[in-house]
């Protein structure tokens, strides 16, 4: 593809004191590419969300959001960040505020829309996250999908050039994760610009353009869904990968069909 | 038996009562206490001695005096509380602010204010104040020690709601700043609210403080409830009826306030 990217990572590198979490991490993400970045915990994929929006300054390398190096000295980290949509894990809805003020307060406090203008925005993005009916609600009365759908649309409301989730689905039950990836593949497919931190495969297969296999602050492998899940050329990439699938799987069948073949045996007259 | 007791003869005495009370009144607010309640002492001493129909009417005689002096007593009291937990929450919540965000230069001024502030008895701040403020600019005794008092109580008010702050979750700054909030709109819109919800019922108990600690602003003759029960207590010789009278009224509006408050605090009340 010949289109510019929206964001670009140069060598980027991030100690924390004497540590380097991120040890040199090139990527390009272009537009309406969805990336889903996947490794093990601790391997510094939240931190490298984080620096790309600059929660955490980087230590080294450089980023640009479309044309703009936002790595630059003077650049103003909160017209960027407007810019960068960030999803995270534990949610952090504003718990004093309802669903409709939770993606309002952006537009007003930030940039400067006038209330009634925010509230019609506010509620086209509920609409957009399946949650118009719950507008008046507070975060603790939502359950963990509704709550992470109200925070992707806090994060939409921004209309950012780019989404970053940060496992967005990790802290649900697993009955609540479909909703919530049900909303993110219709954004895909919406055609907005994705980069994901999750590992849920059956996400990543068939929405992800791209996977990049993360593993103690580099980037081991990158490729389409294809070639990572089928025939990933490094070792490692295969070794977590078919554990993370393994995991999946075995969390259901082998115990269900046990259960089942107990029940049958207990029924018999 | 002094005949002054007996019949009609004590309806002179009363009025001469309230005529003192109102010609003393401006003498009373220059804060020299002492010399006048003696004069009374002779005259209302002997009201003890008396039938008992008319110890009940002479009673509530007094607690009509009782009332007619505290209750001016009760606004300034009012006033003084009302005004130092104000001053004392705009104070509170900056230095709170100035502790937590305020960084290398202005997180040690907020913590010294409060250390400094809270190690001095309040009595002492009001008479610093008092002094130092009557030097520089001409301020009634009200105003400087409803002052001083929200003076103190913002170094309490500063700890309150710096405990509140910590207690909201760190993701809600790093949320607000991830949608491009400065740190001062991510600190008053999104931290603060939810801040002085959780410090509501530590607020409460402040409030019952600073309305105890308003009496203290008798030193510098403010003429509060608690001194006006004073007087009215060497008047009439009846300091459980003045006192008692006084001490209901702190419960009221103890009761009053808490209730107010806890209203606020079911009302706003959010699960984290
Ligand atoms: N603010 C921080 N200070 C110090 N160490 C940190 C900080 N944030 C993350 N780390 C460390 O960086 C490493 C990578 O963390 P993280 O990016 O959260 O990994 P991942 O999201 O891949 O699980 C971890 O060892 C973590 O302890
Ligand atoms: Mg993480």
């Amino acid at each position: 593809m010949p289109e510019k990217p929206i964001l670009r990572i140069e060598n980027l590198r991030k100690s924390f004191g004497g540590t380097e979490i991120i040890k040199g991490i090139s990527l390009e993400v272009l537009p309406r590419e969805v990336v889903v970045i996947v490794g093990p915990s601790g391997t510094g994929k939240s931190t490298l969300l984080q620096c790309i929006n600059l929660l955490t300054r980087p230590t080294g390398g450089r980023i640009w959001l479309a044309d703009r190096e936002i790595t630059a000295p003077g650049v103003n980290v909160n017209r960027i960040r407007q810019r960068i949509g960030m999803v995270f894990q534990e949610f952090n809805l504003f718990n004093h505020l309802t669903t409709l003020d939770n993606v309002t307060i952006g537009l007003t406090r930030v940039l400067g829309m006038k209330a009634d203008e925010a509230r019609r925005k506010g509620r086209f993005e509920l609409d957009r996250v399946g949650l118009s009916d719950h507008a008046d609600k507070y975060p603790a009365q939502l359950s963990g999908g509704q709550k992470q759908r109200v925070g992707i649309a806090r994060a939409l409301g921004m209309d950012p050039a780019i989404m970053l989730f940060d496992e967005p689905t990790s802290a649900l039950d697993p009955e609540l994760t479909g909703e919530v990836l049900n909303v993110m593949h219709k954004l895909a497919r919406e055609g907005m610009t994705m980069l994901v931190v999750s590992h849920e495969m059956g996400f990543a297969r068939e929405v992800a353009h791209r996977i990049v296999f993360m593993e103690a602050g580099f980037i081991v492998e990158a490729g389409p869904p294809q070639q990572l899940f089928e025939a990933p050329r490094s070792e490692r990439a295969r070794q977590f990968l078919s554990m993370i699938a393994r995991s999946h799987n075995g969390a259901d069948s082998p115990e269900d069909q046990r259960g089942r073949v107990a029940d049958d045996a207990t029924r018999k007259p | 038996m002094d005949p002054r007791l007996h019949g009609d003869d004590k309806k002179p005495e009363i009025s001469t009562f309230y005529d003192s009370i109102k010609t003393e009144t401006p003498q009373e607010k220059s804060g020299r206490p002492g010399q006048d309640e003696a004069s009374f002492v002779g005259a209302s001493a002997t009201t003890f001695h008396v039938t008992h129909q008319e110890a009940m009417s002479v009673l509530s005689r007094s607690l009509l005096t009782v009332l007619q002096y505290l209750i001016p007593g009760i606004g300034i009291t009012v006033s003084v509380t009302l005004i130092a937990l104000t001053i004392g929450l705009v104070i509170g919540t900056v230095m709170a602010v100035l502790r937590i965000y305020g960084g290398r230069f202005l997180s040690p001024v907020a913590a010294v204010y409060s250390i400094v502030v809270r190690a001095v008895p309040v009595v002492v701040i009001i008479f610093i104040l008092f002094f130092v403020i009557s030097e520089l600019v001409d301020l009634s005794p009200f105003l400087s020690g409803a002052i001083a008092l929200g003076f103190a109580s913002g170094a309490y008010q500063s700890e309150i709601f710096r405990g509140a702050i910590l207690s909201v979750p760190p993701g809600q700054m790093i949320a607000a700043r991830a949608i491009g909030m400065s740190r001062f709109t991510a600190i008053r819109s999104i931290i603060l609210p939810q801040a002085v919800r959780l410090a509501i019922p530590a607020w409460s108990n402040e409030f019952t403080l600073v309305l105890k600690d308003s009496t203290l602003v008798y030193v510098i003759g403010v003429p509060e409830l608690l001194r006006r029960a004073q007087w009215v207590s060497a008047r009439t010789l009846e300091p459980f009826l003045a006192f008692g009278t006084a001490a209901a009224f702190y419960i009221v509006f103890t009761l009053l306030a808490s209730r107010l408050l806890g209203t606020l605090e079911r009302r706003y009340k959010i699960i984290m």
